[in-house]
């Protein structure tokens, strides 16, 4: 199945979803998920490539795709909700109630691999693998709000958050999302339990990569107000707060109050976060998610083309530190 | 992976330090650092972008990341879809 026509028969599937059972929410929402879909189509296709990856049918890999987009969608909507950061004219109430139609909406659509005769227990356990993922990312995001923006563990007087709390809640937001589209994916392939838990691996250290894309944009250049709101939970703050003396903490607090509203402050900030070596060290960090996750991709028993694809996927994710790999000698081995 | 938070800190705190890192071997033993083989690998690796100074590697980073996938920079505005 090409991309393109998954990326159609996804965007039916979702189509069917909403015609058969939830006609009263608006038609706005609902076209706003497919063509989210369409124009963010790169990582839905993960399903797609872990599923011929292990030998599955390609057409089943339609419905769960269509599941984890409508969770996506749903996720994205709550996470504005919760950092507010939901764009002007947009009600709360309204949100949370459309987040939570897409999450039902979601689980309808994995149901419909049974009417293709996949068989009842892997569909119970795509569900129970859904559910479980879903559960890591809520309590991730509740450890991130109770973080507070600018990354205080309210719990600890006056700690702030660690090294060790980022890379949990990274991993949790970052990388489950991404790691549930291609267990799942895989799920549906005649592999043993071992590489779906491989392709799992990758999908995790592809998300966290992600994430640390999406920090280094929030803080040089961020959408707007919300992404500097939440500023203080990013990999670059969360590192200078590690690193930094006493008087400097201080400073990089009162910094990141006023960046949102003061450009001034905001350029004071990115200065003093590179002056700690925040660059290097997400850059660093960069290079290790990329090796994590090519190593455990290449350690699947099964090569396929689908494989060549999730690479090309991993490369494009994070490209300085991908094109490093491709002309530093030696490459770095595996093990440790 | 312990040992990299000391890299970057010396990078960014010691010019010395920091200099060394264009060259062949980086002087992590000298400063009482252990790294691990994949540590030191890693390190070599990306030894030619972490020798650049900040401003040039944001610059990098930052133009090489435009057009990469990201989790929501191109999903279209709800709100949008409401008016």
């Amino acid at each position: 199945m090409t991309p393109d026509a998954f990326l159609d028969s996804v965007c039916t599937a979702i189509e069917g979803v909403w015609r058969a059972d939830s006609d009263s929410l608006p038609s706005a929402l609902r076209r706003w998920t497919t063509d989210a879909a369409r124009q963010s189509p790169q990582f839905l296709h993960l399903p797609l490539l872990t599923c011929e990856a292990t030998g599955g049918d390609p057409a089943h890999a339609v419905p769960i795709a269509a599941a984890w987009h409508l969770l996506h969608c749903a996720a994205h909507l709550l996470d504005d909700v919760e950092d507010q950061a939901l764009e002007l004219h947009l009600a709360p109430a309204r949100v949370i109630n459309w987040a939570t139609a897409l999450t039902f909406a979601a689980q309808l659509s994995l149901l419909h691999p049974i009417r293709w005769g996949v068989p009842a227990a892997r569909v119970l356990a795509l569900s129970q693998t859904f559910n479980a993922a879903s559960l890591r990312i809520c309590a991730a995001q509740d450890a991130d709000l109770a973080a507070g923006p600018e990354g205080l563990v309210l719990s600890k007087a006056e700690g702030n958050l660690s090294l060790d709390d980022y890379w949990r809640i990274a991993g949790a937001k970052g990388g489950e999302p991404l790691a549930l589209a291609c267990r799942a994916g895989a799920l549906l392939g005649t592999q043993p339990q071992t590489e779906v838990d491989i392709y799992a691996t990758f999908g995790y250290h592809l998300g966290v990569l992600v994430q640390l894309g999406d920090d280094l944009h929030a803080l040089w250049t961020p959408r707007g107000r919300g992404d500097l709101i939440t500023a203080g939970r990013t990999l670059p703050v969360v590192y200078a707060l590690t690193v930094a003396s006493s008087e400097a903490r201080t400073l990089l607090h009162s910094l990141l109050r006023r960046a949102p509203d003061d450009p001034v402050a905001l350029g004071e900030l990115q200065s003093v976060l590179a002056d700690l070596g925040v660059l290097h060290y997400l850059t660093l960090q960069a290079g290790k998610q990329h090796h994590l996750a090519r190593e455990a991709l290449l350690s699947a028993a099964r090569p396929a083309v689908a494989q060549y694809e999730l690479l090309k996927l991993l490369d494009a994710v994070f490209p300085a530190v991908a094109r490093e790999r491709w002309t530093s000698h030696p490459q770095v081995s595996s093990g440790d | 992976m312990n040992a990299l938070k000391p890299i970057v800190y010396l990078t960014a705190t010691d010019p010395a330090f920091h200099a060394h890192l264009s060259h062949a071997e980086v002087p992590e033993a000298a400063r009482g650092l252990t790294l691990t083989e994949t540590e030191r690998e890693l390190v070599e690796c990306l030894r030619s972008l972490l020798a650049l100074p900040a401003g040039a590697l944001l610059s990098r980073l930052l133009k090489e990341l435009d057009g990469a996938p990201q989790s929501w920079d191109s999903s279209p505005s709800l709100a949008a879809y409401l008016e």
